[in-house]
C-alpha cells in the first residue's frame, strides 16, 4: 500500500532549484534510504514533506489524501514525524520532560482540564509517564532521565532526538542523518534501535551518508543529486550504478 | 496509604500572605501603602509579560493593554453607568479580546521582529487613545473616575476612600494572578509553552500548534494587564494616553529579567526591588533611566535568569513534570 506518494515535487528559491520534479512512492513497512552529496536537496525534501516549506510545484499525498502545503503540526498529527540534522531537543528541560512534552499529540484532556487538574488531565499524566519511561528504556536513556538535555553527550542527544520523534507516534518517520558523526559502536547501537522501530511497524525514510549502514538496513535506496532523483533500486543495484558512482560514491564523504 | 504532604513552599506562601494581609494595620503611612499598591498592580502586568516571555516572545506592548483595560473600565462606569465590579472583569476580557485579535497575526513573527512589531503596536494604541476625540477624551484623557464602592446587604457600604481598601483589592487581584500563573506553569500548557520557548521548530514538528498556544499565552497576559489597568483607573482617578504605554512595557521587561522569569515570584521581586531602589535613585533625576538601562544590561549579561537564580535551584521551567513525579512516588506507596 502506498503510504506516501510524491508527484513532481519542486522547490525554487530565487535562482536556485533545490528540488526538481521529484517523484517518489513509499510503501507501508518499507525502509527507504535517501542518499546524495551535500547540497543535493535531501533536507529540503524533508522540509517539503513535513510542512516546513511550501512546494513551488508538485503534490504530496499521504494515505491517499493531499497534504501539500499543510502546516507542520497538522502533518505530524496525521502521522508523519521527522528528526532534524542538527540535533533538535529542548535544551533547558530534562530528558524526561523532553519526552513528556513530545507526547502532546496523545493527550486527551482539554485546556481547562489541564489547568485545573481534571481527572482526564491526571490520567493523561499517568499515561504520559508510562509511555515516556517505556521509550526511555527502549533507547537506553533511563540513566539520563533527570539530566538537562543540553548536558547530554552527542550520541545520546541523537538518541533523544529519535526518542522525541517516536513519542509523537509516527506511522512514517523521516530520519535526517541519524548517525552522522558517530563512532562505529554508536552506529551499531542506533541502527539497531532504528531497525527495532521498523519492527514495531513504522515506515522509515532515512537520509544518511554512511553507505555501509544503509546497505544493511535499507530495502530500497533513492539517490538525489542537484535536486533530482538520479537513481533508485536495491542497495546492490545502486552500488553498481554508473551515474551514482560518478556523482557520489567514491568520494571521501562516504564511509 | 495516601496523605497530603504540605510543602514548605506552601507554608512560606501562607505566612507571607498573612503578613501582607495584616500589614495595613501596622503600616499607617499612605505613601508606603501607595508604594505597595503600585508594586502589586505592576507585578500583575509583569506576570503577564513573563507568561508571553516564557513562550519565547518579548512583548513591549503589555503596558498598552494596561491602558486599554483602564480606559475600558473608566468609560463603562462613566458613560454606561455600570458597576466597577462588573467593569473590572469586563476590562480584562476586552483587553484579552483585543490582544487575541491583534496577537494572532503578530505572533507569527519570530524573535526580534515580533518585539519590534510590539513597539509599533504600543505606539499605535497610544495614538488611537490620543486621537479618540470625545470618546477617549483626547490628550486630557478621562478624569474624575469614581472610586469603587462595595454595597453590603442592609444599606451599609464600604467606600474606597483611604488607600486601605485599594490595598486589599490589589492584593486579592495579585493572589488571583499568581494562582492562575502557577496552575498554568504546572500544567501540560506550561510544558508546551516551555517547549515552544526552547525550540519552537521542534515543538511544531511534534504536533504542537504554535499559533494557537502563543496566542493563548498572549491573550491571558492581556487579560491580566487589562485587570491591572482597570484597578489603576479607579485608584488613581485619572487616565490619559500617556499614563500607561511603551515605557511601562520596558519596565516590565526589566523587572522580569532582574527578578527572574523562571518562577512566578520573580516578577514580584524584580518589581519590588527596583521600585524601592527608585526611591534612592530619584536624586539622579533623568539619569535614573540610564541606571535602569545599565542594570538591565548587567543582568542580561551576568544573571539572565534573574535574582531568583541565585538561590541555586533550577528555575521551575517545566514543573508540570513534578505532577508526574508525584504520581510515580504515590503509586509506590
Amino acid at each position: 500500500m502506498a503510504l506516501l506518494e510524491i508527484q513532481g515535487l519542486t522547490k525554487v528559491f530565487g535562482g536556485l532549484t533545490a528540488v526538481n520534479k521529484l517523484d517518489l512512492t513509499v510503501s507501508q513497512g518499507e525502509i527507504v534510504g535517501l542518499i546524495g552529496p551535500n547540497g543535493a536537496g535531501k533536507t529540503t525534501f524533508f522540509n517539503l514533506i513535513s510542512g516546513v516549506l511550501k512546494p513551488t510545484r508538485g503534490k504530496i499525498f499521504y494515505k491517499g489524501k493531499n497534504i501539500t502545503g499543510l502546516k507542520t503540526n497538522r502533518i505530524a498529527s496525521r502521522g508523519i514525524v521527522r528528526t532534524f540534522q542538527a540535533t533538535s531537543v529542548f535544551p533547558e528541560m530534562t530528558v524526561f520532560e523532553n519526552l513528556a512534552v513530545a507526547h502532546h499529540l496523545q493527550t486527551k484532556a482539554s485546556f481547562m482540564g489541564a489547568i485545573f487538574d481534571s481527572p482526564a488531565a491526571r490520567e493523561d499524566n499517568r499515561d504520559i509517564e508510562q509511555k515516556t519511561m517505556s521509550i526511555l528504556d527502549y533507547m537506553g536513556l533511563i540513566p539520563f532521565k533527570d539530566e538537562l538535555a543540553k548536558n547530554l553527550p552527542h550520541g545520546h542527544l541523537r538518541l533523544l532526538g529519535i526518542a522525541l520523534a517516536l513519542a509523537a507516534n509516527p506511522e512514517l518517520l523521516l530520519l535526517d542523518e541519524p548517525i552522522t558523526g558517530m563512532n562505529p559502536e554508536e552506529v551499531n547501537t542506533v541502527m539497531g534501535k532504528i531497525e527495532g522501530l521498523w519492527e514495531k511497524g513504522i515506515t522509515l525514510v532515512v537520509v544518511e551518508h554512511n553507505m555501509k549502514a544503509l546497505m544493511k538496513l535499507g530495502h530500497r535506496i533513492v539517490v538525489m543529486n542537484f535536486g533530482r532523483k538520479i537513481a533508485e533500486g536495491t542497495p546492490e543495484e545502486i552500488q553498481h550504478n554508473k551515474e551514482v558512482i560518478e556523482a557520489y560514491l567514491g568520494t571521501e564523504e562516504v564511509v | 496509604m495516601k496523605h497530603r504532604v504540605i510543602s514548605r513552599k506552601l507554608v512560606a506562601c501562607i505566612v507571607f500572605l498573612v503578613i501582607l494581609v495584616l500589614l495595613p494595620i501596622f503600616l499607617k503611612s499612605p505613601y508606603e501603602l501607595h508604594l505597595l499598591i503600585t508594586i502589586m498592580t505592576t507585578s500583575i502586568a509583569a506576570l503577564g509579560f513573563r507568561l508571553v516571555y516564557n513562550t519565547g516572545k518579548t512583548s513591549m506592548a503589555q503596558g498598552s493593554f494596561v491602558a486599554i483595560g483602564a480606559y475600558t473600565s473608566a468609560l463603562m462606569v462613566i458613560r454606561l453607568g455600570l458597576s466597577f465590579w462588573l467593569t473590572l472583569p469586563l476590562a480584562g476580557l476586552v483587553a484579552a479580546a483585543i490582544g487575541g485579535i491583534i496577537g494572532y497575526p503578530a505572533l507569527k513573527l519570530r524573535g526580534a521582529y515580533f518585539t519590534i512589531l510590539t513597539f509599533g503596536l504600543a505606539e499605535a494604541i497610544h495614538l488611537a487613545l490620543l486621537n479618540g476625540g470625545n470618546f477617549t477624551g483626547g490628550v486630557m484623557g478621562i478624569t474624575e473616575i469614581p472610586s469603587p464602592v462595595i454595597v453590603l446587604p442592609g444599606q451599609a457600604s464600604i467606600e474606597f476612600i483611604s488607600k486601605v481598601p485599594f490595598y486589599y483589592l490589589a492584593l486579592a487581584l495579585l493572589v488571583l494572578t499568581l494562582v492562575v500563573m502557577y496552575r498554568l506553569d504546572h500544567s501540560r500548557l506550561g510544558r508546551i509553552f516551555g517547549a515552544i520557548h526552547d525550540n519552537d521548530r521542534l515543538a511544531e514538528s511534534l504536533g504542537i500548534n504554535l499559533g494557537m498556544y502563543t496566542t493563548l499565552a498572549f491573550t491571558i497576559a492581556c487579560f491580566f494587564s487589562g485587570l491591572a489597568g482597570a484597578f489603576l483607573a479607579h485608584y488613581v482617578g485619572v487616565i490619559t494616553p500617556s499614563s500607561y504605554g511603551l515605557w511601562q512595557g520596558v519596565y516590565y521587561l526589566i523587572y522580569v529579567i532582574v527578578g527572574g522569569a523562571g518562577n512566578i515570584f520573580g516578577p514580584i521581586i524584580g518589581t519590588a526591588g527596583l521600585t524601592y531602589l527608585s526611591r534612592f535613585l530619584i536624586a539622579f533625576g533623568r539619569y535614573q533611566l540610564i541606571i535602569y538601562g545599565a542594570i538591565l544590561i548587567v543582568f542580561m549579561m551576568f544573571l539572565p535568569n534573574g535574582l531568583l537564580s541565585l538561590l541555586g535551584r533550577r528555575p521551575t521551567h517545566f514543573p508540570g513534570v513534578d505532577r508526574i513525579r508525584g504520581y510515580i512516588s504515590r503509586s509506590r506507596e
